[in-house]
């Protein structure tokens, strides 16, 4: 046997092998020492993401690779660490099972296309996107930014900088304050928490809801096409308030009625301020009711 | 509404002389047809060229401040009480904020022909002058920004490799027909009531809706 018939045997042999491991689903366990404010980048195209922060200065990787994945890509340590997962063919197809832990304090960055994220336990800053999947955070995140085009999503935690969407599915913000961004197109769209500086929220159909205090000077802002708005507000808040709708109904606890704009259509607009004023509140429909109620 | 149907009125389309039930119609259609959006973007492309003559003179890409001021002179040219009472929000943000996503979208978009997806620059934009009083042209004419912003991510939707499933573009294009459920609503009351402020600004914010989700799922399906 000639060296070159036996170097294409085991190249042959090595691709065999290569191609076995990519047909079957494969055990994955790694690690790699990490800062305790590492940037932690993780892409999973399908499948599911679970991250859970803990006091250890390391990343580490258990879960199952998919059909067709060739291979686990875990690179960098430090500040910055990478965990992907490798395939030979159409990525979403692959759908891998991922449990990954971190620094607490890590900074987290996670992309999927059809696949599920769940975070707990971190107290850094998560920024989560997948487009067929649900993400759920929890835990101490002071900034989070979590989005989703079919799935629902929901953020329970401290934090202080949220940014939650989804287009087909539920919003759920709870325990949150500061700075707030939330939409959905026909999800529900419900958020209870702190004291608000600024909460902008949004729908197409679906309706909103809206339970938490306002900061002096704070902003919140509530619009939706058909879907109803409730906003709860302590009863001695002290806020200016700008109502809207062109059809639907206004009901309010805080003061005087709304009153039709014109007589050729139905709009309704409601104008006024309790205490002090200073905070704002806008709420802005075509045909979704709005509800204001004290809490 | 057929391909057929479609192609026969595309000049009146692309020109802004149609009536805002058959401009929905064809956008939903367009959404949804790859080889009448070919269509649509050649004639769009023969459009811009012919735009870009030495007489035309390009105006700012910032369209709505100006559509904004627009709407306000013709409410009061035409003797119609201008609103007393609009929010402090919807004076600094609304009509401003649809100008910026329309700006927005000139970076955010995707090049044209076979290949990589990969970004490209603006869009070539023709702003026809409109006369004070005019205001639903002007409408119109943003209408019809958002509708080709749209055609050119469901374009790049279609080109891209591994594109979504059956199932998750099913799920896409309902979702999709909710918003354009949601801006027919809004354009029925905005005939009820043209230059209505808050109005104008849900159609905006919806096509904005709109545009972000096409936009996530472009992104997304490269990773």
């Amino acid at each position: 046997m000639s060296s070159k018939t036996v170097l294409s045997l085991a190249v042959a042999a090595l691709m065999g092998l290569a191609a076995r491991s990519a047909a079957a689903q494969q055990r994955v366990e790694a690690r790699r020492s990490a800062s305790a404010e590492a940037l932690v980048e993780i892409e999973n195209p399908a499948g599911s993401v679970r991250v859970i922060g803990w006091d250890r200065g390391e990343v580490t990787v258990t879960g199952e690779l998919g059909v067709g994945a060739s291979g686990l890509d875990f690179t960098g340590s430090g500040k910055r660490v990478r965990v992907g997962v490798d395939t030979e063919r159409n990525p979403h197809g692959v759908s891998s099972s991922l449990e990954i832990h971190v620094p607490a304090r890590a900074r987290l960055q996670i992309e999927s296309f059809a696949g599920s994220i769940t975070v707990s336990d971190v107290s850094g800053t998560v920024s989560a996107e997948t487009v067929n999947g649900s993400i759920n955070i929890t835990g101490k995140a002071h900034e989070i930014s979590a989005e989703s085009v079919n799935g629902s999503v929901d953020v329970a935690g401290a934090s202080t900088h949220t940014k939650a969407e989804s287009v087909n599915g539920s919003v759920t913000v709870q325990g949150a304050s500061g700075d707030l961004e939330a939409s959905t197109v026909n999800g529900r769209l419900e958020v209870t928490g702190g004291t608000f500086e600024h909460a902008h929220m949004e729908t197409v159909s679906g309706s909103v809801s809206f339970e938490g205090g306002l900061a002096s000077g704070a902003n919140l802002e509530a619009e939706t096409v058909s879907g109803s708005v409730t906003i709860a507000l302590p009863a001695t808040v002290a806020a200016d308030f700008s109502i809207s709708t062109f059809s639907g109904s206004v009901e309010n606890a805080f003061g005087p009625p709304a009153t039709r704009m014109g007589a050729h259509t139905p709009e309704k607009e409601l104008e006024f301020s309790t205490g002090d004023g200073g905070a704002s509140v806008s709420v802005n429909t075509l045909s979704g009711s709005i509800t204001l109620r004290k809490k | 509404m057929t391909c057929e149907d479609v192609l026969s009125r595309l000049d009146e389309y692309v020109d802004g002389d149609l009536a805002e039930a058959e401009f929905q119609e064809i956008e939903l259609h367009l959404a949804g047809c790859a080889h009448c959006r070919q269509q649509e973007r050649e004639l769009r492309a023969l459009v811009a060229e012919a735009a870009a003559l030495p007489r035309e003179i390009q105006p700012a890409r910032d369209l709505w401040p100006e559509v904004a001021a627009r709407l306000r002179g013709a409410e009061g040219a035409r003797g119609v009480l201008v609103r007393p009472a609009v929010p402090r929000w919807m004076r600094t943000t609304s009509l401003a904020a649809a100008a910026a996503v329309v700006i927005a979208l000139s970076a955010a978009l995707w090049t044209r022909g076979p290949g990589p997806v990969t970004p490209a620059g603006p869009r070539a934009l023709h702003v026809t002058p409109v006369a004070a009083g005019a205001a639903p042209a002007d409408l119109l004419e943003a209408e019809r920004e958002y509708a080709g912003a749209t055609a050119d991510l469901m374009a790049a939707l279609d080109r891209q490799k591994d594109a979504l499933t059956p199932e998750a573009r099913a799920t896409l294009d309902a979702n999709l027909k909710t918003i354009d459920d949601a801006l027919a609503e809004v354009r029925t009351a905005l005939r009820r009531d043209p230059g209505n402020a808050q109005l104008t600004h849900l159609l905006t914010s919806t096509h904005q809706k709109k545009i972000g989700a096409l936009q996530r799922v472009v992104r997304l399906n490269r990773t």
